[in-house]
Formats: structure tokens, sequence, C-alpha cells
């Protein structure tokens, strides 16, 4: 949306007269509200401060009408989006940046030094830049020091978020007019980009190669932090012989635990997972209640866990290795659900226990009719060993 | 059109983000063509450092991880410097590709302080990328 808002304004800037672009700049930031409500601040600044250098420099619209009527509609379109999110009750914790958690110099200079050189070098051929461009290299410095003393409920969020669309406007606009200027100054810093980037596109490559995509390069599947594990990659493989059932995955957490997703991988369902935006939402009733559910399930502190499956039509529990289920509770577990569970043993080599507890085929849900179907038979188990305490196979 | 129509969620997620960046790569590009005054070769050189995904730190994160004799140096710094330039969102948190040995985020120049839990310094995550969602 940043860069979109930059490209609008560029294109209002044009001596070419037309429509879109205005009509752009009128309504990025309400759809900046329903897409990326984090840069709504960045987008507002560089639309409303693009539109008005435009008017400025005298620049218009093609049809004012158009524009006119033509935001208008979007406007009515998008409104009821727009009304459910401000409508909503989650409140925004807007204050003053504490001061210990400013930036440190050092640090800013480190990671902006891209964006800091560039606007540096332009200081010295400002009288020649366009208005909108001298307009873009003042707003990224107060963008920042705006950024830096306002904190937008999370400190890691707003810098995460922000840094990252003025840092990108930063990139489009400085680099591309310090790559215009023939001074040899200028050349040479273009050369310098020109070399990072180079080296970076193939090192990026390669790294990808050697650790991120490890016996998976090329594939798009998405599921490698999940099969390059030898103990996940086999609780993948015994959820993947069920398609649409319910699964208690793990530990539960409001969000970016990994277990979900291989559930997700599994084409399956979880019974809880990833609920922070259903809280912020103001739905976290019941997802907080069924969080709470899952962790005493897997602390061992429910009194009935073979009830609360049966109940919620669980067909089947992971035993994630990184939920570091000690023995003790395993073997609780076991003796709790073995009437009805079977338990999947996957924990080979690895440190931790883990593990599937399947639910027995043929096994009726207390709110279900339908039988728990047997995994076909077309699409083989991978082997897995079986606990001495499972009590069927 | 099977294939089409069957995709795996997996799949169908990078499919999209690809496009995505596609489309944000192409509009950074379209800006500095503007900018620049219509000059072709200063939109693909723009092209070429959004594609590069360096940030400030990247370049030292580099030199640390890859050429510094002393094996590891850059332990002391990456939570400070810590980026992740690839997946806003989900590749710090944790979701990331792994070889197992827990080496492969700080192997990677730009996102060093991936399945690291949060410390008091991880305000300093940043800039995430030039790829604004």
């Amino acid at each position: 949306m940043t860069l979109a808002s930059l490209l609008a304004a560029n294109e209002a800037f044009k001596s070419e007269r037309s429509n879109w672009p205005w009509i752009c700049l009128l309504l990025f930031p309400l759809i900046t509200i329903i897409a990326a409500t984090w840069f709504i601040v960045v987008v507002t600044v560089f639309c409303v401060g693009g539109l008005a250098v435009a008017l400025i420099a005298g620049k218009r619209p093609h049809d004012f009408r158009i524009v006119l009527g033509g935001s208008a509609l979007v406007f009515v379109l998008l409104w009821p989006s727009v009304n459910s999110l401000l409508a909503g009750t989650y409140p925004v914790d807007i204050h003053w940046t504490p001061s210990d958690q400013y930036t440190a110099p050092w640090e800013f200079v480190i990671q902006w030094w891209p964006a800091i050189v560039p606007w540096l070098f332009l200081c010295f051929v400002w009288g020649r830049l366009s208005l909108l461009a001298r307009w873009i290299h003042l707003a990224a410095p107060l963008l920042l020091i705006f950024f830096e003393v306002v904190t937008f409920s999370d400190r890691g969020l707003t810098i995460e978020k922000n840094w990252g669309a003025i840092y990108g406007a930063s990139l489009v606009t400085f680099l591309p007019l310090v790559f215009i200027q023939r001074n040899i100054a200028f050349r040479l810093l273009t050369a310098v980009y020109l070399f990072i980037s180079i080296v970076f596109i193939p090192t990026w490559a390669r790294q990808c190669y050697d650790n991120s995509w490890s016996g998976n390069v090329l594939h798009l599947r998405g599921d490698v932090a999940i099969v390059v594990d030898p103990q996940k990659k086999r609780l993948l493989q015994v959820l993947q012989r069920y398609h649409g059932v319910t699964v208690l995955s793990g530990k539960s957490a409001e969000a970016y635990n990994e277990c979900p997703s291989m559930v997700g991988f599994s084409e399956n369902m979880c019974y809880i997972a990833w609920f922070f935006q259903e809280f912020q939402c103001g739905h976290g009733g019941e997802a907080e209640y069924r969080d709470k559910q899952s962790n005493d399930f897997f602390a061992g502190k429910m009194a009935n866990p073979l009830a609360f499956l049966r109940s919620n039509n669980i067909t089947a529990v992971v035993i994630w290795p990184e939920d570091i289920i000690p023995d003790n509770i395993l073997n609780q577990m076991q003796a709790q659900l073995g009437s009805e569970y079977y338990y999947v043993d996957c924990k080979g080599d690895g440190p931790n226990n883990a593990g599937v507890f399947v639910r027995q085929p043929g096994t009726v849900a207390l709110n279900s009719a339908t039988p728990t179907p047997a995994p076909p038979a077309a699409n083989p188990a991978p082997t897995p060993a079986v606990s001495p305490a499972s009590p069927a196979k | 059109m099977k294939r089409l129509f069957s995709l795996d969620i997996g799949t169908g997620y990078n499919m999209g983000y690809n496009l995505l960046n596609t489309l944000t790569v192409l509009v950074g590009a379209g800006a500095a063509y503007n900018i620049s005054g219509k000059k072709t070769w200063v939109a693909v050189a723009t092209l070429m450092v959004l594609l590069a995904n360096f940030t400030g730190s990247s370049v030292f994160l580099l030199y640390w991880n890859n050429v510094h004799r002393v094996p590891g140096i850059y332990d002391i710094f990456d939570s400070r410097l810590a980026i992740d330039i690839a997946m806003p969102g989900t590749i710090r948190r944790g979701i990331i590709p792994s070889d197992g040995s827990g080496r492969t985020a700080r192997r990677r120049p730009s996102c060093a302080c991936s399945r690291r839990p949060s410390t008091p310094i991880s305000r300093n995550f940043t800039p995430i990328s030039p790829v604004i969602l």
C-alpha cells in the first residue's frame, strides 16, 4: 500500500492528466484500514501529502467529477467493511514511547544506512528535485521520528511494520533519484548499491538452497519446516491418513506456534489454534475456553480427558515434540485414553516424546452418529512404531 | 485443470505470496520509473535492489555469518540487528524452514532471530522488508 501510494502520487504528478491516480490517493487510506491497518499513518501521510503537492504544483485530474464520483462510489462500497472495523471494541493503545525503548543510535545507523546515505546525498541536489521528491525526502525522516516517539500498542510491532513501510518508500524514492544524477559521487554510490544487490541475490539463492530448502528445493508445498524434522514428518504422515477430522494439535498458544500448521498441511481441522485475532476482535470467550481446555489436557490436569475428546468429536491428539510432554504425563494419557484411542509413537531418535493418539475405527463420538472411519488402506501408514502401552492397533 | 483445482494449501499460499511480492516489486519499479523521469534502466536497477532484499544489517550479518574467522561472532549482535526480510510476521515467529540444527536462521543474513524467543530487545526487529503489505 505504501509503494502503491507513491506510484499514485507520481502518476498524479505527471504532465498528462488522468483520473485514476487521484481516486487512488483519495481512497488508499480507506483501503489501508481494511487491508493493512498498521500502515494507515504512513499511507495517509504520503497520500494526503501527494495530493497537496500535486495541487500546489498545478497538477489537476482530467475530470474532477469523475474523480469525486468514482471516489464516492468506492467509498460507499467499502464503508461496510471499514465500519465493521471502526465500530469494534478492541482498544488501540497509543502512547509516547518510554525512553528506555528508544532505538540506540548505532543500531539505527547500521539498520538504516541504505536509506540514510542516499538521503544525505540528495540534500546536495535538493534544489533540483521535483516538489513531490522534496516532499517524500522531508516526510520519510519525519515519519521515522514520529514512530520513534509514538507507539501503537506494541513497540516491536509498531517498529516492525512502520519501519518496513518507510524503508521501502525510501528505497524506491531515494535510489532512483541517486541513480539519475551524473555526478561522480552519485555514480559511485549507484555502483555500490548495484554491487551489493548483485552479491545478495545469488547469496540468498545459495543460502536458501543450502539451508532452507534441504531436500525440498523449488517445492512449493510450504511444509519444509515439518518434513525436514523426522519426528514431525512422521506425525504429518499419520495425520494425512485422515481428512477433515478434528485434531487436538498440541499445547495451545494464542498465535504462531507451529503444530497447528502441521494439522493444516494434513488437511484436517484444529480444535483450537492461533486464536489471538478472535480475542482481538472481541470473540475470545470460546477460544480462550478451548485454549484452557487444551492446555489442561496436555498438562494432565483434566479430570476426564476421554469424555472431553468424545464430546468434541476429536479424532486425533498430537503429542508435539516441542511441547516436551514428560513420560509420566504420556503414560497417564495412555492409561486414560487407551480404551478408545491407540497411540502411534513417532519419537524415534528424537529427544522428546512425539506421537498421535488416534481414535479407533468404529468408535462413535458423543455428539456424532458417524463412526470414525478407518484410514484408507491405499494410503499406508509410515510404519510407525507402536508403543507397548497401545491397547489396540 | 486438475492441478489448478487441487492445490494444497501450502502451494496455494506460496503462489499467492509470490504473486503479492511480484505485484509489490512491480509497483516499486513503477514508482522508480516515474520518479526517475521514465528511465527504464533505473527501474530495472531499483527492481534489482528490491529483489536483493538487503537492509543495512544484512551486509554486516553476511560478513559475520560467513567470512569472519571467529565462528559465531555474530551471535552477540544478531538479536539486536535481527531483521526478517522474507515473510513478514511468519519467519520471525518460527514458521521457517529448518535443518533441525538450529543454525538455519542465523546463517541467513536477514532473519537472524528466527526461532528465538522474544527478548526485551526484540523491539529492534527492523526493517522488516522492502516488501510492504
